[in-house]
């Protein structure tokens, strides 16, 4: 949540997000998640990652109704957003990729990498595509550095061995 | 020189995972199979006989953890796998977790069995969602042949072993740090004692293994300690599995016969040598958290104390190899980038200390550093970390003072050129990149 520069989505945004699927659909798969472990509340990064992938991102609805359902305060679960890199909780493109920016990476061509996505979309990293594709994340190490510098689309293909052209290229090939 | 597969002996090529039916014909879940017929301490017996270090960084002996679980609390006991693998520079737990997913699963519920649990999570890093699916598919196989669930084996002993999958923080690889994740919360680590084998996850004894620990554990049981032994040495025992990557011709994973194989075979032999025919400069050998090495120093087997007395330490196994045209300030300044990132911001040393290491290595890149700003960060280095002596919950702060102090006394000569000649030499080049963009 960005706090004192007013909301960075719209009613709209968010009310589109929620549309994508109802709380009450993605329960009995919830059900499954909360029943692995001995307190409801131990479920929350895999619920949350159901609710994020099922809508986009996560919602005041969603927050709302994931913290209700686990039985924990509200700021308990922006809390644990905030603190994980992968949890969003303003509106991504379709797709988030992240970048690696990280020794190995670097060392073998990260940054001009980064340079060449950012002008071909005419944004810095974190952003969003104008056509609401791709968001496009600095991230550290993969865990890839055998095929750096890369770049992993998140629940997605991983992109190895880049160059700026290749970058570019594997990005178009999924428009 | 020193390739020994085991572990991966029966994987297959990189991007394809092994069968349950596959990893059976192979001497799969023999392993279990014979835990299972045995007592439980036997087992940590076995494991404790064999030697076997922890392969997740600090090396801590996994037969000794096992044996710390307090018996009779009349609490359930857990197993957390470690497989956030997030440290810069390592990238080995995913060629288990991918290739041969089933070894991971016998691992996880053999060591079950030995220390008591009957639920196993393994908590693998949001990134890794080929290592996820692959877990995945695995423990439907699992489930359905009986190797894990209610009745193991045909044993009558029910366990079970969930992924749980990671979102994004390098500190929830911190043991503790894991249990508070798992546990739902933000990844917080918490102050030892008491120690995850007393009270760990929801306060009930907990152990927290790394992929590769746990994936030895079958060999280990299956083929006997003798023949577990037989390969490394005394300090260390087994294979180990090896990242290498940064300027090398050929960035990849080995597994090594640690006794046998020096910090130059993995690079020279396995790794296709420093790239381009260029000389090589410097070594991390073992994930980004130890000390750097200057290339006079790399004839060492890579075995956990043949490397510590040689100045740094074999840790999680990610060797980054640095040439000649690297700039250390540049090296330096990207890794004081991640951990000043990555402190979660409880102890004050430490999210205080890392940002202003970051601040003092970009002043010099930028060429914006004095002379004394060298010495400067040298001394605030020193005042930073200190996990061992309770300054800080967890080593992430020691983890950024391990390679400050290291880059600075082996490397000191680039700093000081930063500072006399405006920059680092990449800061530079951006710069003149960037103003040939914007003309
Ligand atoms: C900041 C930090 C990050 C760590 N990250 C990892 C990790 O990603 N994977 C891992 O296995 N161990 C990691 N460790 C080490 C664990 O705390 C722990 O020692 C290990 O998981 C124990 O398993 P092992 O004894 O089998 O090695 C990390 C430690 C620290 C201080
Ligand atoms: S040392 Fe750093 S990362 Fe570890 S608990 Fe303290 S603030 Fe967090
Ligand atoms: S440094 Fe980029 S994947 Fe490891």
């Amino acid at each position: 949540m960005s706090v004192g520069t007013g909301p960075t989505f719209t009613d709209e945004q968010a009310a589109a997000a929620d549309a994508k699927a109802s709380f009450g659909d993605l329960r009995p798969r919830l059900e499954t998640l909360v029943a692995r472990y001995p307190e409801r509340r131990a479920a929350m990064l895999p619920v949350l990652w159901e609710v994020q992938t099922a809508r986009g991102w996560l919602t005041p609805t969603s927050i709302r109704e994931i913290a209700d359902y686990l039985g924990t305060p509200q700021a308990h679960v922006e809390g644990v957003i905030t603190f994980y890199t992968m949890f969003k909780d303003v509106p991504v493109g379709q797709d988030v990729v992240m970048v690696c920016k990280t020794l190995s990476c670097r060392l073998r061509g990260a940054q001009e990498v980064i340079d060449a996505l950012e002008d071909r979309y005419g944004i810095e990293l974190g952003g969003t595509t104008s056509d609401g594709r791709y968001t496009i994340d600095e991230a550290e190490c993969l865990g890839l550095c055998d095929m750096a510098p890369c770049m992993l689309v998140v629940d997605g293909a991983r992109h190895g061995n880049l160059t700026p052209e290749s970058a570019v290229q594997a990005l178009e090939g999924g428009r | 020189m020193g390739l020994r597969d085991r572990l991966l002996q029966h994987a297959p090529p990189i991007g394809s995972s092994q069968s349950y039916d596959d990893y059976v014909a192979s001497g799969g879940y023999q392993g279990l199979k014979k835990a299972l017929g045995m007592e439980p301490d036997a087992v940590t017996q076995m494991v404790l006989e064999a030697g076997v270090r922890g392969r997740g960084g600090a090396g801590f002996p996994a037969g000794r953890k096992w044996s710390f679980v307090p018996k009779g609390t009349g609490k359930p006991v857990y197993l957390a796998c470690n497989a956030d693998e997030s440290e810069p520079g390592c990238f080995k737990d995913r060629q288990i977790m991918e290739r041969v997913p089933h070894l991971l699963i016998e691992g996880c519920v053999a060591a079950c069995h030995a220390i008591g649990a009957q639920i196993a999570y393994i908590y693998v890093r949001g990134e890794y969602p080929q290592s996820i699916a692959a877990l995945e598919a695995a423990l439907v196989e699992a489930r359905e042949k009986g190797t894990v669930g209610s009745d193991v084996m045909g044993s009558g002993w029910a366990c079970d072993v969930w992924v749980h999958k990671g979102a994004g923080a390098y500190i929830c690889g911190e043991e503790t740090g894991l249990l508070s994740s798992l546990e739902g919360g933000r990844g917080y680590p918490r102050i030892k004692p008491p120690f995850p084998a007393v009270e760990g996850l929801w306060r009930s004894p907990t152990i927290i293994n790394n992929v590769e620990t746990l994936a030895n554990v079958p060999l280990i049981v299956r083929d006997g300690v003798e023949a577990f032994k037989s390969v490394g040495n005394d300090d260390t025992t087994g294979t180990r599995l090896v990242g290498i990557s940064g300027h090398v011709e050929n960035p990849c994973d080995v597994e090594i016969d640690p006794a046998t194989t020096t910090i130059r075979d993995l690079i020279e032999t396995h790794a296709g040598g420093v790239w381009k025919g260029r000389k090589l400069k410097a070594v991390i050998p073992g994930g980004s958290s130890v000390p750097v090495m200057p290339a006079d120093a790399i004839d060492v087997p890579f075995t956990y104390g043949a490397v510590r007395d040689a100045g740094s330490l074999a840790g999680a196994a990610g060797v980054i190899v640095m040439d000649e045209t690297t700039c250390m300030v540049d090296a330096l300044l990207n890794l004081m980038q991640f951990y000043h990132h990555e402190s979660c911001g409880q102890c004050t040393p430490c999210r205080e200390g890392t940002g202003w290491l970051e601040k003092l290595v970009t002043r010099i890149w930028k060429g914006e550093g004095r002379p004394s700003d060298i010495d400067l960060l040298d001394s605030v280095a020193d005042t930073i970390g200190g996990a061992q002596n309770g300054k800080t919950i967890c080593f992430l702060a020691d983890s950024a003072v391990m390679p400050t102090k290291s880059f600075l006394k082996h490397f000191r000569g680039d700093f000081v050129a930063a500072v006399e000649n405006g920059g680092s030499p990449v800061w530079k080049a951006q710069e003149a990149r960037r103003a040939k963009v914007s003309a």
